[in-house]
């Protein structure tokens, strides 16, 4: 009997891998789904590491600079502006700035005579083009920076003649943006292991409906179960070649995570994102059985389905529903109770992000979720085994 | 041998066969004949083990035809072809070999005696209609089964395609088979069948071979038996 169903099961698995990887279309978009989400975290992370970097080298190209020589002195001072004199004319500086040769410009007007006498504040202008975010984002560090310099100015102008700079300035307002770069850059990181598991949901999904749901409306199921093979080697098999796909597609998102979230990038942020083979391959460790998982479940429920397209609609929704805990932990901080460790797909979140924060998994704990799992997969397979003999469910059209 | 035995089958509160019994014998053409919702899918589906009865039993050489050991005597060739779009005609022959634990051999075999060999590796999503029939017929017989159940074999195929499903049947009766098949077409039915059963509204309303069919009626041609023995023209395809 044993015998039958392993032969029946690796005759089942054989076809229907070869079938699934032949669905080109199928596999391309289940690619492309799982790829997006470490594609975007990546690139959302580069860009917020730029942005701190650009933070410390803000360039800004002065006209009249010797008119102003202190201020210059000042700038040039700080790590974070780099100086350059001008040395053409101040229309051509306009047009550089207007049409983004440059970001940013400084001119310091020449005074027309007796203005200084008269004590007239010195004239500047800043020239940024605002439809350039990056020039915008300079100009606001500049006119900061500026701002800065003429309170301490005015502050010492009032203490050599005697007055409290208080009665000016009663108020020192400071303004602290909470939201730093970095934590902008951990919640980005964090909706990593969230696309990991989403993957897990998303890889074999269309495998796992074209077995069932798809080949009941074909006709090919009816076919399939006039056939002495037992009907879980049947289960058995079509769940092996949804989930060998499923892993495939988790393994790749995997990979595609690792090389475009890259090391320095994160430094800049002050974040840490296990980066070596060994950090991977722990990952995947967490994933293959949810990657398991996911097929049996999503089989189980395409049975009940007439068409590929009705399966396709409601397990589309449920490839949101294992996000759903992750995306509680990213953004509203929930706390961690033990047993959550335990539960398929809550657990997996939940250790997952563990390990990418760089925490010590406890291997009782691993064991523990993936015993869970596996027994969970397992349960799910003898499901998809039993329904296959309902004939309310495969034969009737 | 297979055979019905006081089947009845409900879906909801419709009744869709009500007390079937008949033997299709080894040896024999059977032809299920009946107007359009007679019941003869819903027979048929109960006879290869896709529906279980209400009530009475299906038989396959005396086993129960939703058993490993039923369903291995039985071939089955349902409405729809149930083709996999992406497989080779090859490919559906090996794989249904290999569910019936045989192999390449059995594979070949019917490739070439089904005159499948040219087709061997073309994707059967780019097959007609009359090709698909062909490799589903081929896959319903790989393992050589004592019992054969079609289901309209012949339907959309045309004239050349006909005949040489109508010749296998025949051909399957002389080597000892037992063919059991449902049609809606008159002269096919007349010309291959030994033996008719006439459904209508989910019962037997007659049986016999086609030329007791007419006798009985005093009708010159089955067409003209069979509408006096349902009845009425109402359903006719």
């Amino acid at each position: 009997m044993s015998a039958n169903l392993l032969h029946g099961a690796a005759v089942v698995f054989e076809k229907e891998l070869r079938d699934g990887l032949r669905d080109r279309r199928a596999l391309l978009s289940a690619f492309a789904f799982a790829l997006f989400g470490p594609l975007v975290a990546g690139m959302a992370l580069g860009a917020l590491a730029r942005r701190v970097d650009d933070q410390h080298r803000v360039a800004v190209s002065v006209d009249g600079g010797e008119r102003a020589a202190e201020l210059l002195a000042h700038l040039s001072g700080s790590d974070r502006f780099v100086v350059k004199a001008w040395t053409r004319d101040q229309p051509t500086l306009v047009t550089a700035v207007r049409e983004g040769k440059l970001d940013l410009a400084l001119v310091v007007e020449s005074e027309p005579a007796g203005r200084r006498a008269a004590h007239s504040p010195a004239r500047l202008t800043v020239l940024w083009n605002g439809a350039r975010r990056s020039s915008k984002r300079d100009a606001e560090q500049l006119l900061a920076e500026l701002r800065r310099w003429q309170r301490q100015r005015t502050a010492a102008g009032l203490l050599v003649a005697g007055t409290s700079p208080r009665l000016l300035r009663p108020l020192d307002v400071q303004r602290r943006d909470l939201s730093t770069p970095s934590q902008r850059g951990a919640l980005a990181l964090a909706t990593v292991p969230i696309f990991l598991l989403m993957a897990a949901f998303v890889g074999g999904m269309n495998v796992a409906i074209d077995v069932t749901a798809g080949e009941r409306e074909r006709g090919c199921l009816d076919v399939l179960l006039s056939h002495p093979a037992p009907r879980l080697a049947l289960a058995g098999g079509k769940w092996l070649a949804a989930a060998t796909v499923n892993l495939g597609v988790v393994t790749a998102t995997l990979a595609t995570a690792v090389v475009v979230i890259r090391g320095p990038q994160l430094a800049v942020l002050g974040l840490r994102f296990g980066h070596d083979l060994s950090a991977m391959a722990a990952a995947l460790l967490i994933l293959a059985p949810l990657a398991l998982l996911a097929p049996a479940v999503q089989m189980a429920i395409a049975l009940f389905c007439r068409s590929f397209k009705e399966a396709q609609t409601y397990l589309s929704l449920l490839v949101m529903l294992p996000a759903l805990p992750g995306f509680a932990f990213a953004f509203r901080d929930l706390p961690v109770a033990g047993w959550m460790r335990l539960v398929p797909v809550l657990g997996h979140q939940v250790v997952l992000a563990d390990v990418m924060a760089g925490v010590v998994v406890v291997p009782g704990t691993l064991l523990g979720l993936t015993a869970t799992t596996f027994a969970t997969t397992a349960g799910c397979v003898a499901v998809v085994g039993v329904l296959l003999s309902n004939e309310a469910l495969v034969a009737r059209p | 041998m297979i055979s019905a035995q006081g089947l009845v089958k409900g879906f909801g509160d419709r009744s869709a066969v009500a007390g079937v019994s008949f033997t299709a014998r080894d040896g024999r053409v059977t032809g299920l004949l009946g107007p359009n919702g007679a019941g003869k899918t819903t027979t048929l589906r109960m006879l290869y083990g896709a529906y279980r009865p209400d009530r009475g039993q299906a038989r396959v050489d005396d086993r129960a035809p939703d058993t490993v050991g039923g369903r291995a005597r039985l071939g089955v060739l349902p409405d729809k072809a149930g083709l996999y779009r992406r497989l080779t005609v090859r490919e559906h022959l090996l794989y249904s070999a290999r569910l019936y634990g045989l192999g390449r051999g059995e594979a070949e075999r019917a490739l070439a005696s089904h005159g499948l060999a040219e087709l061997a590796e073309r994707a059967c999503g780019a097959l007609s209609h009359g090709e698909q029939r062909k490799v589903s017929l081929a896959r319903a017989l790989v393992h050589e089964p004592q019992n054969v159940v079609l289901d309209e074999p012949t339907s959309g195929l045309d004239v050349p395609a006909t005949r040489q499903v109508r010749a296998l049947i025949r051909s399957l009766a002389r080597a000892g088979r037992c063919v059991l098949f449902s049609s809606h077409v008159m002269q096919e039915v007349a010309s291959t069948c030994d033996r008719v059963v006439i459904l209508a509204h989910g019962q037997v309303v007659a049986e016999g071979a086609p030329a007791e069919l007419m006798a009985t009626t005093g009708a010159d041609d089955l067409e003209e038996a069979f509408v006096t023995l349902i009845g009425s023209e109402e359903g006719l395809g």
